[in-house]
């Protein structure tokens, strides 16, 4: 190798070195600029990562709360329908019980008068015949074709059972007024009995027993209550749900017995309805079971759900309890529960206060 | 018709450094193109004023203008941090004229008009485009474009970058003729049959919350939503400084475009964070980031576009590159595949040189007004 390529390879080589020697002061600089930013990036990302994560539950949250929403509304909206219903039933039940409320005071009034009247007929016939044992022979055929010791006999029966009737129309439009009692909207304090009772005599023919079912018995249980502050109308709409759900209950009970092949088996259980009432310091409680089959666990949650039914569509609307429920809670500040257990029956409990609170400050001042 | 002759040597030794380099571009240079003017981008750490002296003995008749950066990138030598570039611009039919503006720091604006009105002299015809490097430091950068804007109108062809220091910032360095400035901004205006077109991408996206700029000072922003500034990068950070690579995206008024401005620091006292620009009062701003692909997706997207739109059947001659320090800092080791990136696209051939800046000025998404960028690639061909 001549100097010439020496110098020259020297050259090279010491113009390398300060190449290398310039990066190597600079790499230190450029990695830790590189492991700050690492260390930014990887902060920021966390934080950008959680905040979507969050984003994600409000958008959840906001998801659930519009499911309530929706559910909320659906409540509402079937609780309108519902109720529209029942006061055009409260409506026509009023009218009914107007119409006849005065064609049957007719009748009921006269009744008392028609007696009188035709036992002093009687008590007349009775005369003549003391007076004239033996009465003219067109007379004795008269009496022979009427058969006078019948009519004798059977006119008090005829003007009893006409008692009878009278009085059952007249309580029976008793309670369709009470049923209705359109014209309270306000508090009232009131008698449940007298509720309850109207609502089971608007029953009567759905606790008949009829060829295919035997009559549905009910045992009321009445302990002495007080006067109680409610809406009369809608705590007997309530009644009515409930009553209706048990009656249904029992018919459905028995008939899916009836088909079971091993119904002979079981000991034939009475349907039966039991209403007991009392008093629970400042509440009053009212229980109304029946032994039917009973409520799966499963939908026993669900009860109180609007739309929520087991019947078969045109039969049940799934209303009756939601609208029960908020009558009882929100309008009375009451508890509605249920307890049932399967193949033993069924028990809704409602629980009201005696005196509302608004009204228990009212009478203070 | 352009020519260019580009010398690239990542010497140390300015000595050496500077022979290197004149040494290739004589070797380029024709004899029928004279040499008219000289760029030359270089390191923090050379001995700028020797360079300067040797390269204006070797070509006395030349304009020459230049600047310190964060890292140098050329068609010679692709990218180097501690190197020196220069290119030649030769030519019989198009002109260059070079001014200077000083005193940046005292009258930003009358600085900038200074420079283009020194480097249009006499000269009554109207300049095709505007190469500029500008001081990176120490003023509300934003105020040069705003100079240039006054004398040249808002959307006259202004391409340039702001001069840097390794990130030191401390001080850097504009060059004009055999000075050695700061605080200055330089100018090429050129004239006659030069071809040109550009593209300007950056790859950053707004991430995280947006909040509103309530309270700004001088280069800093002193309330972000009413509460300390610095708040808002706590919140992402932790606890460690802002830094370039999370710049701010500033929105326009009502609007989904936004353009960048890095933080350069802060004081934690105070909560104030630092910047090399104003920032406008209530604008709405979200902390942007970007990953190294996104950064290397927008050199491609900015090349691209520049050649997309390039004018006229011939291909360019040279592409001119201001590319932001913090996208090298994010590139890392990555930072050679801009270089890459640019000689797979381009036509063989193709002469380039460029510099990792400060600041990037020139239209806002490829055709707008002209601005000052932040974290940015811009390309620019020339024919
Ligand atoms: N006493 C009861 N025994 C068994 N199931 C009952 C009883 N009361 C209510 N349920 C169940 O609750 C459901 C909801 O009752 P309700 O809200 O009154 O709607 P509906 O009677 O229209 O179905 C009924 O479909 C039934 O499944
Ligand atoms: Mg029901």
């Amino acid at each position: 190798m001549g100097d010439e390529s020496i110098a020259q390879r020297l050259k090279e080589l010491e113009k390398e070195n300060r190449i290398l020697k310039k990066q190597l002061s600079r790499s230190k600089a450029d990695r830790l600029q590189l492991e700050d930013n690492y260390a930014r990036n990887g902060s920021l990302l966390r934080q950008i990562i959680e905040d979507l994560e969050s984003s994600k539950l409000v958008l959840e949250e906001r998801g659930q709360a519009l499911e309530l929403a929706l559910h909320d509304i659906q409540r509402m909206q079937g609780q309108l329908i519902e109720s529209e219903k029942m006061s055009a039933l409260g409506v026509l039940v009023a009218g009914v019980a107007h119409e006849i409320n005065n064609p049957v005071g007719f009748i009921y009034g006269n009744i008392g008068h028609l007696e009188q009247y035709t036992i002093a007929l009687l008590e007349l016939t009775s005369l003549y015949e003391e007076i004239y044992p033996s009465p003219h022979e067109r007379i004795e055929a008269a009496i022979e074709a009427i058969d006078l010791p019948f009519l004798r006999r059977d006119i008090p029966k005829v003007l009893k059972s006409m008692w009878v009737g009278a009085e059952r129309i007249l309580e029976i439009v008793k309670s369709l007024r009470n049923f209705s009692r359109l014209d309270e909207a306000e508090f009232k304090a009131v008698d449940l009995h007298e509720g309850i009772d109207s609502t089971l005599m608007i029953l009567q023919s759905q606790l008949k027993g009829s060829p295919d079912r035997p009559q549905i018995e009910v045992v009321k249980r009445y302990s002495a209550l007080p006067l109680v502050q409610c809406y009369p109308g809608k705590l007997n709409q309530v009644f009515m749900n409930i009553l209706v759900n048990a009656i249904d209950a029992l018919v459905e009970c028995y008939t899916h017995r009836l088909k079971s092949a091993d119904s002979t088996e079981l000991t034939p259980e009475e349907p039966m309805i039991c209403i007991e009432t009392m008093v629970q310091g400042d509440d009053v409680k009212i229980t109304i079971s029946d032994n039917g089959d009973g409520i799966p666990l499963a939908t026993q949650s669900k009860l109180f759900d609007p739309f929520f039914t087991t019947k078969e569509v045109g039969k049940g609307t799934g209303l009756g309890l939601s609208i029960s429920y908020q009558i009882i809670v929100e309008n009375h500040h009451g508890k509605l529960s249920c307890h049932s257990e399967l193949s033993k029956g069924t028990m809704f409990t409602i629980v009201i206060p005696i005196v509302q609170k608004d009204d228990r400050s009212g009478t203070k001042r | 018709m352009l020519k260019v002759a580009v010398g690239h040597s990542n010497d140390p030794d300015s000595e050496v450094a500077v022979l290197e380099v004149i040494e290739q571009c004589l070797a380029q240079c024709q004899p029928d193109h004279p040499v008219i003017a000289g760029l030359l981008l270089v390191a923090i750490d050379f001995d700028h004023q020797f360079i300067l002296d040797r390269i204006c003995d070797q070509f006395p008749d030349i304009v020459l203008i230049g600047g310190t950066t964060d890292g140098e990138l050329s068609s010679q030598l692709q990218f180097h941090q501690d190197s020196l570039v220069l290119t030649l611009f030769c030519s019989k039919d198009i002109q260059i004229q070079a001014g200077v503006g000083r005193h940046l720091s005292q009258d930003t604006l009358a600085g900038a008009i200074q420079a283009i009105t020194s480097a249009k002299g006499s000269n009554p015809q109207t300049p095709k485009l505007c190469l500029t490097i500008a001081e990176g430091m120490g003023y509300d950068s934003n105020a040069v474009v705003e100079g240039l804007h006054q004398v040249l109108g808002e959307t006259f062809p202004v391409f340039g970058g702001a001069t840097a220091d390794q990130q030191r910032f401390d001080q850097s360095y504009q060059f004009f003729g055999r000075e050695v400035l700061t605080d200055a901004v330089v100018v090429f205006l050129m004239y006659g049959e030069v071809q040109f077109s550009c593209g300007v991408a950056h790859g950053w996206q707004p991430i995280g919350k947006s909040a509103q700029l309530t309270q700004v000072g001088p280069n800093k922003v002193v309330e972000i939503d009413d509460t300390r500034a610095l708040d808002l990068y706590d919140y992402y950070l932790k606890g460690l400084r802002p830094s370039p690579e999370y710049p701010l995206a500033i929105f326009e008024e009502d609007g989904e475009q936004f353009y960048l401005r890095s933080p350069i620091g802060c004081d934690p006292t105070t909560g104030e964070i630092n910047f090399l620009t104003n920032l406008p009062v209530n604008s709405k701003v979200q902390v942007a980031f970007a990953s190294r692909d996104d950064v290397l997706t927008a050199t491609q997207d900015s090349f691209k576009t520049a050649l997309d739109r390039y004018p006229g059947t011939q291909s360019p001659e040279f592409a001119l590159i201001f590319s932001c320090c913090t996208r090298r800092q994010i590139l890392g080791t990555r930072t050679e595949e801009e270089c890459q990136l640019i000689s797979q696209l381009a036509p063989s051939n193709l002469s380039f040189m460029g510099f990792y800046t400060y600041g990037e000025i020139g239209p806002s998404e490829t055709d707008g007004p002209v601005r000052l960028h932040h974290e940015t690639f811009i390309t620019l061909l020339l024919g």
